[in-house]
C-alpha cells in the first residue's frame, strides 16, 4: 500500500449556511437576494432532475453531527480525509462549483467574487497549510472572470487554480469567447481544472449527446461526454498554442476513454489542420504537454490489470494520472483500493508527483517525502 | 465476405420523388419551374458537419470485388425522419424505401438493404417496417436521423422495435442521427462542435447515449430477440463506456429494477457493432490491444467498408489490422447472424419477472 503523502485535487467543501455567501454580497445584491423576507434566491441554477437514490449523493457519514452540508465541515473533513490518507494537499474545490449557472449573469459575477471572499477568509484562513482552493469565476460573462481571476488570485497564495464547472455561453470551453478567462490565468500562473457537472446540472440540454437520458443510471454511464467534449474544444481551438503556459487538469471523467479519444483525435489531424489555423502538432502530443486527468470514477474493470493494458496503450499514460478521492461523494475513491489497481511504479507520480506539476508543487523528493 | 454498410445515393432527387404519390409530387416540384434552377422543396434537411477534403471518394463502387453481400445503409438520405414536416418525413422515407427496392436490390442480388424508418411517428414507421419487411432482401431497420429528439431507447420509439422483433430485422444506428439543425437533440455534449474533425472525433458520444438508452430502457427486456447494430463510429469506445456502465449499474440498478444482467451482458448479446470507420491507431498492434483489454470484440464487430466515403475501409485493411483469428468472425459470421432473419446473437430468453417501467415494493433500501 502506497504510504507517501497524497494531492488530492478533487475535494468538494461548502458553506455551513448559505447565508454566509449572501452576507459577502454587496448591500445591492444582498438586497435583491432577500428581497421575499422569505429565506433567499437559490444560490445556483434549478439543476436538472436525474435524482440520486433517496436523492442524496453524498456519503450519508460525511455529514457533520450538526447537520449542516457535506463538504462544509473542517474538523470532518480532517478526520476523515485529510489525516487518515495523509493528503497533504487538499484542492477545495466547491460542491461542485455550479453557482455561475444562476440565470440573471449580473448576480453570477457578484455570488461569484462573494464566494470566493467568504473561501479565502473562511477555509484559507482556517491556518491548515494543506489546504488549497480554486477560484470561481462568472463563465457566462468571460471578460468579468478574466477579471475576478485577476482580483482574487493575488489575494491568497493557496488558491490553485481557475474552477470550470459551467460553460456559460452553452458553447465547448475551447469557444475563442472564452479566451479572456485563459488570458488571465495563464498571466497570474494558475492552472485550469475542468470538473465535471456543469451541463448535467444546470439544465443546458447539452448534458449528452443524443438527448436527455431517461434515468440517473444513464446519464451517469455518459456522465463524461461534456467535459471530453470541452477537451477536444480547448485542442482543436488552440489553447494551448495561445496560452502556452497554461495546465489543465481534468477532474472526475474517469481515465478509460483517453487512448480511444487521442487516438480518434489524432487521426483527424489532416483535417484539423486545414479548419483551424492553431493545430500545429498532434492533439495526443498538446494533451500529454499540457493536460492532466485525475481518476475518479476511476474504471474497475474486473481483472485489474485490462484497465493497465488498455493505459498502456497510450505512450506515458503514467505521467498523466492523478489520483483523487470526490470527497464525499457517493462514489469515492480511495487511495489504497485505487493504489492497488495501478503499478507500485506508477505511485508516487499518481498519489503526487502528476498534480504537482499542474499546481506548482515541489515533487517529492528521493525519499518520497512531500519536499 | 459480408459489407455490412455500404452508403447508397440518389443521381438526382427527382429519382426518388418519381415514388411519392401525385399530390407529393406537384407540391415538392422540379427544379428549373422557377428561374434560376429553382423549384424544388428539398426533401432532406441539412446537414452541417463536412469533411473539407471532401465527403466522398468518388461514385459507389458496385462491382464489389470479393464480397458476396452488401447492405445498403443510405447516405444523407438517412437524415430524412428528422424533416420537420411530419408528412413530409413519412412520404420521403416511403419513397425511399420503394426507390431502394427497385432500383438498387432489384438489378443486384448481391444487394440487401436497410429500411428506413420515418421514427418521427413510431406507429407509422412500426407500419412500414411490418410492409417493406415482407421483402426479404431487407435486412434491418435504419432508425436514421433522431426524429424525436430523445435517446433511441425511450419508450417512445419502443413500437418501431416491437416491428422489428416480430420481423426477425436488427436495429441499425447510424452515426450522425443527431447532427441535423433539425433535431434538437446534439452530436456532441457541452455545445456544438465547431469543426467537422471535432464532430468526427466526437461522433461515438450520441451513440453511446443511446446504446446506454437500449438497454438501461429495457428495449432487450421487452424485445428478447432484437439485435442491434451500430455503425459509423469505429469500435474503440466500446470499452471505457462497458466499464464505466457496469459500475454505475451496480451502484444505480435499484432505479432499474426490471434489468436482471450487467449492462456490458446485455452489449455482447443483444449488440454488435461495425468496424467502419476502424479507428485509427499509432500502431496497428495497439489497435488490437486496445479491442483486447475489454475482450470478446471478436464476436461483436463486423466489417462494413462505408464506401464510397473518403474514410471507407477495404477488406484489406482489416485483414491486416485485425488478427487472423478474428477474420471469419468479423469478415463473415457476425454480419451473417446479425442480419439473417432468422439470426439471434445468442439471446437468451427475457429473464426478469418485472414489467419494464415496474417499480416493485422490494422491502430493501438499496
Amino acid at each position: 500500500m502506497y504510504e507517501g503523502p497524497i494531492i488530492d485535487p478533487d475535494v468538494h467543501h461548502s458553506w455551513k449556511s448559505e447565508d454566509w455567501i449572501i452576507d459577502h454580497l454587496s448591500p445591492r445584491w444582498r438586497e435583491f437576494a432577500r428581497a421575499s423576507g422569505r429565506g433567499h434566491v437559490p444560490l445556483a441554477a434549478p439543476g436538472t432532475h436525474w435524482p440520486h437514490l433517496h436523492g442524496v449523493n453524498k456519503r450519508l457519514d460525511g455529514y457533520p453531527a450538526d447537520g449542516s452540508p457535506s463538504g462544509s465541515d473542517y474538523e470532518t473533513m480532517k478526520r476523515q480525509l485529510l489525516d487518515p490518507f495523509h493528503i497533504e494537499r487538499a484542492i477545495l474545490s466547491f460542491d461542485v462549483g455550479t453557482n455561475p449557472g444562476v440565470f440573471n449573469a449580473d448576480f453570477a459575477i457578484e455570488l461569484c467574487r462573494a464566494i470566493n471572499d467568504w473561501n479565502i477568509e473562511y477555509w484559507l484562513g482556517m491556518g491548515d497549510p494543506r489546504l488549497y482552493s480554486a477560484i470561481l469565476v462568472p463563465t457566462r460573462t468571460p471578460e468579468a472572470a478574466a477579471r475576478e481571476i485577476r482580483r482574487v488570485a493575488p489575494r491568497h497564495g493557496h488558491l490553485a487554480e481557475v474552477l470550470l464547472v459551467y460553460s456559460g455561453l452553452g458553447k465547448p470551453f475551447g469557444d475563442p469567447a472564452y479566451d479572456p478567462i485563459y488570458a488571465a490565468a495563464a498571466e497570474v500562473g494558475l492552472p485550469i481544472a475542468l470538473h465535471v457537472g456543469g451541463e448535467l446540472t444546470c439544465g443546458t440540454g447539452r448534458a449528452m449527446a443524443g438527448g436527455m437520458a431517461g434515468s440517473r443510471l444513464e446519464m451517469h454511464a455518459v456522465a463524461s461526454q461534456p467535459t471530453l467534449h470541452h477537451l477536444v474544444s480547448l485542442i482543436t481551438h488552440g489553447t494551448f498554442e495561445k496560452f502556452p503556459s497554461l495546465k489543465l487538469m481534468l477532474i472526475e471523467v474517469g481515465v478509460a476513454w483517453i487512448p480511444w479519444l487521442m487516438f480518434t483525435l489524432d487521426a483527424q489531424y489532416p483535417i484539423l489542420r486545414l479548419e483551424s489555423p492553431w493545430v500545429k502538432r498532434l492533439p495526443s502530443e498538446t494533451f500529454r504537454e499540457h493536460v492532466r486527468v485525475t481518476t475518479q470514477p476511476c474504471e474497475f474493470p474486473e481483472q485489474p490489470k485490462r484497465l493497465i493494458e488498455l493505459l498502456q496503450c497510450f505512450d506515458g499514460i503514467e505521467d498523466l494520472l492523478c489520483f483523487c478521492t470526490d470527497y464525499a461523494h457517493w462514489d469515492e475513491d480511495e487511495p489504497a483500493y485505487v493504489g492497488s489497481r495501478f503499478p507500485r511504479a506508477w505511485w508516487p507520480k499518481l498519489f503526487w508527483d502528476n498534480a504537482a506539476w499542474v499546481y506548482g508543487f515541489p515533487r517529492l523528493d528521493t525519499a518520497g517525502r512531500a519536499g | 465476405m459480408i459489407d455490412g454498410c455500404i452508403h447508397h445515393h440518389w443521381g438526382s432527387p427527382m429519382d426518388l420523388v418519381a415514388y411519392m404519390p401525385k399530390g407529393w409530387q406537384e407540391y415538392i416540384g422540379r427544379p428549373g419551374l422557377l428561374p434560376n434552377g429553382g423549384g424544388m422543396v428539398p426533401l432532406i434537411p441539412g446537414f452541417p458537419y463536412h469533411n473539407p477534403f471532401g465527403d466522398k471518394r468518388g461514385e459507389l463502387d458496385r462491382s464489389l470485388p470479393g464480397i458476396a453481400r452488401a447492405v445498403l445503409c443510405y447516405d444523407t438520405l438517412m437524415q430524412a425522419p428528422a424533416e420537420p414536416n411530419p408528412y413530409m418525413a413519412l412520404e420521403v422515407v416511403r419513397a425511399a424505401n420503394r426507390w431502394t427496392a427497385e432500383r438498387w436490390l432489384d438489378p443486384d442480388d448481391r444487394l440487401r438493404a436497410l429500411i428506413l424508418a420515418p421514427n418521427q411517428q413510431p406507429d407509422a414507421a412500426a407500419a412500414e417496417v411490418r410492409a417493406v419487411g415482407r421483402d426479404e432482401r431487407f435486412v434491418g431497420v435504419l432508425m436514421g436521423s433522431n426524429g424525436l429528439s430523445k435517446p433511441f431507447g425511450h419508450p417512445l420509439y419502443h413500437p418501431i422495435y416491437a416491428a422489428a422483433a416480430e420481423m426477425g430485422l436488427p436495429v441499425i444506428l447510424r452515426a450522425g442521427g443527431d447532427a441535423s439543425p433539425d433535431v434538437l437533440s446534439t452530436t456532441a455534449a457541452g455545445g456544438l462542435p465547431s469543426y467537422y474533425s471535432e464532430y468526427r472525433a466526437l461522433a461515438a458520444q450520441p451513440l453511446m447515449t443511446h446504446v446506454t438508452s437500449f438497454i438501461v430502457q429495457g428495449v432487450f427486456e421487452k424485445y428478447p430477440s432484437l439485435r442491434l447494430g451500430i455503425v459509423g463510429a469505429g469500435a474503440t469506445w466500446i470499452t471505457s463506456l462497458l466499464w464505466r456502465f457496469d459500475m454505475d449499474y451496480k451502484a444505480l440498478r435499484r432505479e432499474v429494477p426490471w434489468l436482471t444482467r450487467l449492462p456490458s451482458e446485455y452489449f455482447r448479446d443483444h449488440v454488435r457493432v461495425c468496424t467502419y470507420p476502424l479507428d485509427l491507431t499509432p500502431a496497428d498492434e495497439t489497435l488490437v490491444r486496445m479491442l483486447e483489454a475489454v475482450g470478446g470484440l471478436e464476436d461483436v464487430l463486423y466489417y462494413g467498408s462505408g464506401q464510397p466515403n473518403w474514410d471507407a475501409d477495404e477488406p484489406d485493411t482489416i485483414l491486416r489490422r485485425l488478427p487472423p483469428a478474428w477474420h471469419d468472425k468479423v469478415m463473415r459470421q457476425n454480419a451473417e447472424a446479425l442480419f439473417a432473419r432468422t439470426g439471434r446473437v445468442a439471446a437468451p430468453a427475457a429473464t426478469s419477472t418485472i414489467e419494464v417501467g415496474e417499480m416493485p415494493e422490494t422491502g430493501r433500501r438499496d
